[in-house]
């Protein structure tokens, strides 16, 4: 029989699914989250979270999966897509039926798709390593706002924490209003917004850095697409070289 | 703080420098400033297409050596300036804390000598170290001629340097920069291979992401298939860990010697793709080109070997070996690493190679999967195919006026 999963928008959710397709010999069309729009020629189940399941399901994974692949899950769940849930949904039931761990099989589409999900979200992860860009506040606090695809602030956090040991600095994503604060002693992640006015007060540094960037071109060799390419233009807002476009 | 205009000139100076890596480093464990990233960091590309990841500047582009190639020659009338090692420090810090830049990219011109100069840019990057604690990237640029103990001090501080060999023969380094010679630029490429190799523990911090060099491309009359040789025979003598080409721009045009036109990027761009083929795609440079022939413009290299070795292909993707699948071309390291991993489920079809997204417009051509063979098999249209253009295409639209005289006196109402 087929049937559309809703469920609560976590990973936990997504494992007592799986568990429960298996419990009711289920072929599942989608996984949906709890508030998003139905149809009515669908039949529905509602998950509950359960989590006696939920062990069960990871107890699983863990004897199947190889360690790295394991802890990919909840990098996986970071995505900004809005079929998430379905495509890891699939991944771990394909692993499960397999019995083995069969991540690397590419030909398979559930694989694929997955794999995708995770190369997208360590692109953009890599990619805001180099585009995120601190403004230094009037009270000496390095800022920066972005708004990723992905809910990378996580993953991004511990490469500044490296970086900037003896700086206090603010990761801020606007979309998700999602804060990490950092300082000498004491790290943090949380949900929030920051209300420090920043506009204009780093003038200085945000100029040179602009012609720094227009004096290292070569004009002759203008290359606009190959530039879009490797810094698409949503990236653009956060990045003061970038002001005006050419 | 260093003021807008000497930025401006300083770093415009030091833009034709192409090296804009920032990887292949290890980690250095203290309290100050900035990590390297083993994978490299580009933090933004000018327009241009190139990666900005470090902060490229000259120290002074006051120079005593007069290269036909260069901006900054002695004979040549543009604004001079020098920093000092506390301006080039401190912007490095403003810029790295702001996260614009991975690193420091430091250069120079030859002022006064290269012993003088070196000692600059020693005092610079020493400062930078041990005084701003800072632990980011530096590349350096070598002063060929400077003393052998200030080089190798400055492989104890920095992460990469390099020489530049400038142009890819000793016959037209002559020519073109009487001052520079080609001994004069591989004995410190060798003394730091050296020393490099002496120093091999893990703990050493020589020169963790090793030596790189730059030669102009189309400045002269080498051929590709010669320059590639050079390059191949770099990587195996001294260890490299890059060449870059920079393809010819005519900055100086008043000289006689140097060809008036662009090089144009297409051939850059063929060499880096022969360069990718030699450094991980195993091939040696005799496979690409032989030693006077130039690289195809219409496709890459690989497309041209492939052509060249009828007898290699088509390839069974099911049971080819790894280095066989990479030498196929269109498909590149990724794509061969999903067949392999793939193909241990079960036999791969055209349809589950499209499913991974493995590119087949070229590589079509070259392969069969389970036994089938879906591309063209006459070589003449095959290279057609590659070079991007139809069979049809030779065939162009008819004017209505047959000769260029009836047209001019159309437009000009005669007829």
């Amino acid at each position: 029989m087929s049937i559309i999963y809703q469920i609560e928008d976590s990973l936990d959710g997504i494992f007592t699914a799986v568990y429960d397709s298996f419990l009711y010999k289920e072929h599942v069309l989608n996984v949906l989250v709890n508030f998003e729009q139905l149809d009515f020629l669908n039949a529905y189940r509602q998950i509950k979270i359960d989590k006696n399941k939920i062990d069960k399901v990871k107890n699983k994974l863990k004897n199947l999966l190889y360690p790295t692949n394991y802890k990919q899950i909840k990098v996986a769940f970071c995505s900004g897509d809005i079929k998430k849930h379905l495509i890891i949904f699939n991944y771990l039931v394909k692993i499960i039926k397999c019995d083995k761990d069969c991540s690397n099989n590419l030909s398979d589409l559930d694989m694929f798709n997955y794999d995708n999900l995770l190369s997208k979200i360590r692109l953009e992860s890599h990619r805001f390593k180099g585009f995120i860009r601190f403004e230094k506040s009037k009270e000496g606090v390095y800022i920066a706002k972005f708004s990723p695809d992905n809910d990378i602030t996580a993953l991004i956090f511990p490469h500044f924490k490296r970086r900037y040991k003896n700086m206090p600095f603010i990761l801020h994503d606007e979309k998700r209003n999602i804060i990490a604060l950092s300082n000498k002693e004491k790290s943090l992640i949380s949900y929030g917004n920051v209300n420090i006015f920043t506009l204009g007060v780093d003038k200085e540094f945000k100029n040179m850095f602009k012609l720094y960037h227009d004096s290292v071109n070569i004009k002759c060799r203008k290359n606009t697409r190959l530039m879009l390419n490797y810094l698409p233009k949503r990236y653009h807002v956060y990045l003061p070289e970038k002001d005006e476009l050419i | 703080m260093m003021d807008a205009n000497k930025l401006r000139i300083l770093t415009e100076s030091a833009k034709y420098d192409v090296s804009c890596s920032s990887s292949g480093s290890s980690k250095r464990y203290n309290d100050g400033i900035g990590s390297t990233n083993f994978g490299g960091i580009c933090h933004s590309f000018s327009p241009d297409g190139r990666c900005i990841s470090l902060l490229k500047i000259v120290m002074t582009n006051i120079c005593t050596y007069d290269c036909e190639y260069c901006l900054n020659r002695r004979s040549n009338d543009v604004e001079r300036a020098i920093a000092t090692p506390d301006e080039i420090c401190s912007l490095t810090m403003e810029f790295y804390k702001r996260n614009y830049i991975e690193g420091l990219f430091l250069s120079s011109a030859v002022y006064k000598n290269p012993s003088y100069t070196m000692e600059l840019l020693l005092e610079t990057v020493i400062k930078l170290r041990k005084l701003y604690n800072f632990n980011g990237y530096i590349h350096l640029k070598g002063i060929p001629g400077a003393d052998n103990l200030l080089i190798m001090r400055a492989g104890e501080y920095v992460d990469r340097m390099s020489f530049n060999l400038e142009l890819p023969s000793e016959k037209s380094l002559r020519l073109l920069a009487p001052q520079k010679s080609k001994n004069a630029i591989l004995k410190p490429i060798n003394f730091l291979s050296g020393e490099k190799q002496a120093n091999t523990s893990i703990k050493s911090k020589f020169l963790p992401a090793g030596q790189t060099t730059q030669m102009i491309v189309g400045a002269s009359p080498e051929s590709d298939g010669q320059i590639l040789k050079l390059s191949s025979a770099l990587y195996k003598k001294f260890q490299l860990k890059r060449v870059y080409f920079s393809s010819y721009v005519p900055l100086n045009l008043k000289s006689k010697i140097l060809p008036l036109n662009y090089t144009g990027q297409i051939r850059e761009h063929r060499l880096y793709q022969a360069d990718w083929l030699m450094r991980f795609y195993g091939f040696t440079a005799s496979e690409i080109a032989n030693e006077n022939e130039n690289l195809p413009l219409e496709y890459d290299p690989k497309c041209a070997y492939a052509l060249r070795h009828p007898e290699l292909f088509p390839v069974e993707i099911n049971t080819a070996p790894l280095e066989l699948l990479l030498k196929i071309p269109g498909i590149g390291i990724k794509s061969a690493y999903k067949i392999i991993s793939s193909r241990k489920y079960g036999s791969l079809d055209f349809n589950d190679l499209l499913k991974m997204k493995v590119s087949l417009k070229r590589a079509v051509h070259f392969i069969t999967a389970k036994g089938k063979f879906l591309g063209n098999d006459k070589q003449e249209q095959v290279k057609k195919l590659l070079a991007g253009t139809d069979v049809d295409l030779n065939y162009t639209q008819l004017t209505m006026f047959s000769s260029k005289e009836l047209i001019t006196s159309v437009i000009t109402g005669e007829l």
